[in-house]
């Protein structure tokens, strides 16, 4: 048996070597053909939810810049930059909402539709949002600088909410 | 496909443990796989010195078939997607005369055009598979239109196979149609549309045919009717701005379904034996064969005597959300092919994992991921229906074009032959007056006088066609 066995050595270590190199081969076949079958598979979009949409939204970069944008344009010209500053951030975030796909024909129907226990914001939100209101509609209402800058920061935080600010 | 492998498993399982032998056989084989472990010392090791010594041949074998068929899968995905494709509308004349027989000549002349791999290399280096054709029904808004998509190279081919049955057809390319179509269900929600699609398959084993043309005609006019015209009444129903499709996807079968069949037919032929005799000498005889399986014989060798294609039946339903009638197509246009099943033969039934909807109430299971599943049995359906796409030839290939909320083992080709083919499409024939909303053709053509002399080159005939 051991005879044999030490007779066959040779042959069985060829054998190893040719079929660990072919396995070897077919590995690397495999991979490759792994992926060039995953690049031809069919693709599907998909309908995302709210919340995916929003941050496919959100990581814009040009709404930073256009919020940097408001920022330093609010101590500008007082007292008409803090009222351009309140309808400019109002306008940013409504058009953001738009770009999430929430309906409605007004902001007020847009605002209505977000979840208060996801925006803990959104109550005071809604109180700027009738300042910028008054502040369209009607004429001679101005507003002091520390409500303008308090709007402001409501704004502000509201957009941290919805992940546009960091 | 799974719960019923499971099912089977189980059944088998539960039969076998009921037999009292079966519990001996069992016994006995443990003490056959057991006994050497006592009696030789150092099995276990010895055993696991030879798969240590011997991993690379066993790894070799099981690598080998993963690869060649996700080559295949590669190769093939190609070949199909390098296909160039002419749509061709087929506009009907006023009255056709000729029954569906014509048609079954007609399908006969596409036939012949099958490709298939010949050797080694077109099959696992060029990928070749046998080129489908396809045959579509349109209603616009109850207009009703016929057409024919083939392979660029088989154009003229499929006109002549066309024309020389019917003379008076008329063919002509057409755009895509498919195109005004949304491309994924994104595009469905913005257009305000919804969409509904499945796929027929048979319920038994092709060997058993369909209700066909001739189970219709009657030599006595009065009795003769024509099975599409149920289909055409329907179509013609819908409302504006839906549109209802039947696409028929054929390629040309070989000879596997036919050693398929056979086996059917061995079983069916050999004939039930009865026991007769005193209780010392038993005898077995054979009883007569009844009329009703003796019919049924008859079927199933008819079937297979005619050449078949591997048939994928899609009806695909699109309208606004306002008018949107989910069950007239689901029910309605679906129903018209109960018309060609006959229970003791072959029938038609929705294959209900490949259709664009999942039945929630039907079962605890269905609402796992019930929103998500639906939105990409809808996107793969639309996908699938738009591309006339076929299922994919092997399970590698199933496995990659799956995801994991949606799974691409349910599409399978079901094999119909000429016979059954013509009967489900044909251009209808004259008893199908009441479709009044189908496209046809005001002229009737008639051919030039013989002995013509005609001179010119190939472009200035190009002129006349």
């Amino acid at each position: 048996m051991q005879v044999f066995i030490s007779q066959l050595h040779p042959v069985y270590s060829f054998l190893r070597t040719a079929f660990t190199a072919l396995d070897a081969l077919l590995i690397v076949g495999i991979v490759y053909f792994f992926f060039r079958a995953i690049a031809i598979r069919p693709h599907f979009r998909r309908k995302q939810s709210h919340y995916e949409r929003r941050l496919a939204v959100a990581k814009d970069p040009a709404l930073q810049e256009q919020w940097n944008g408001i920022v330093k344009k609010f101590d500008a010209n007082p007292p008409q930059s803090y009222t351009m500053a309140i309808i400019e951030a109002d306008t940013l975030i409504d058009n953001i909402l738009k770009r999430v796909g929430i309906s409605g024909e007004t902001m007020a129907d847009r605002l209505n539709q977000l979840d208060p226990d996801e925006f803990s914001i959104l109550g005071r939100l809604w109180r700027v949002h009738r300042v910028r209101n008054a502040l369209v509609h009607s004429p001679g209402f101005v507003v002091s600088k520390r409500d303008a800058e308090e709007a402001l920061k409501i704004y502000e935080s509201f957009l941290r909410e919805l992940e546009v600010l960091g | 496909m799974f719960k019923n492998l499971f099912e089977e498993i189980n059944d088998l399982i539960g039969e076998f443990l009921k037999k009292e032998e079966s519990w001996l056989v069992l016994l006995f084989a443990a003490g056959v796989v057991t006994i050497p472990f006592f009696v030789v010392e150092n099995l276990s090791a010895l055993l696991l010195g030879f798969i240590t010594s011997t991993w690379w041949l066993w790894t070799f074998f099981i690598l080998l078939p993963i690869f060649r068929d996700l080559e295949l899968h590669v190769r093939q995905t190609n070949f199909e997607s390098k296909i160039t494709w002419v749509l061709l509308e087929l506009h009907m004349p006023r009255e056709i005369e000729k029954s569906p027989r014509a048609m079954e000549q007609t399908l006969i002349a596409i036939y012949t055009l099958r490709n298939a791999p010949g050797n080694w290399i077109e099959k696992y280096i060029e990928g070749e598979v046998t080129r489908w054709f396809s045959l579509e029904l349109v209603s616009f808004s109850g207009e009703i239109r016929f057409f024919a998509r083939t392979p660029e190279r088989h154009r003229n081919a499929v006109e002549a196979a066309f024309f020389s049955y019917y003379p008076d057809i008329e063919i002509t390319e057409a755009e895509d149609y498919t195109n005004q179509f949304p491309r994924d269900i994104i595009e469905v929600d913005e257009r305000g549309l919804d969409i509904y699609g499945s796929e027929l398959v048979l319920t038994k084993s092709p060997a058993y045919p369909i209700k066909t043309y001739p189970n219709f005609e009657e030599p006595e006019e009065a009795r003769q009717v024509d099975p599409m015209a149920s289909m055409l009444e329907m179509m013609s129903k819908v409302k504006k701005g839906e549109i209802v499709c039947l696409q028929i996807l054929i390629a040309p079968a070989g000879s596997d379904w036919v050693e398929e069949a056979k086996k059917e037919l061995e079983k069916l032929q050999t004939p039930a034996v009865a026991e007769v005799g005193t209780s010392e000498a038993k005898k077995l005889t054979p009883i007569i064969r009844s009329p009703g399986k003796t019919a049924i014989l008859e079927a199933v060798e008819r079937n297979i005597s005619k050449p078949a294609f591997n048939t994928l039946i899609r009806v695909f339903y699109v309208a606004p959300k306002e008018v949107y009638a989910r069950e007239y197509v689901d029910k309605g246009i679906v129903g018209t092919f109960n018309q060609y099943g006959t229970l003791n033969l072959n029938m038609f039934r929705k294959n209900h994992v490949a259709q664009s909807s999942i039945k929630k109430t039907q079962s605890l299971l269905n609402r796992i991921f019930y929103k998500t599943r639906v939105q990409y049995r809808r996107n793969r359906f639309l996908y699938n229906f738009r591309r006339r796409e076929v299922p994919p030839e092997t399970m590698i290939g199933r496995i990659f074009t799956s995801y994991f909320f949606n799974y691409n083992f349910a599409s399978r080709w079901s094999v119909l032959n000429i016979e059954g083919l013509a009967t489900i499409f044909h251009p209808p024939t004259s008893f199908v007056l009441t479709a009044p909303h189908m496209k046809r053709m005001e002229s009737k053509k008639a051919g030039p006088s013989a002995g013509l002399s005609i001179f010119g080159d190939e472009e200035e005939i190009e002129k006349f066609k």
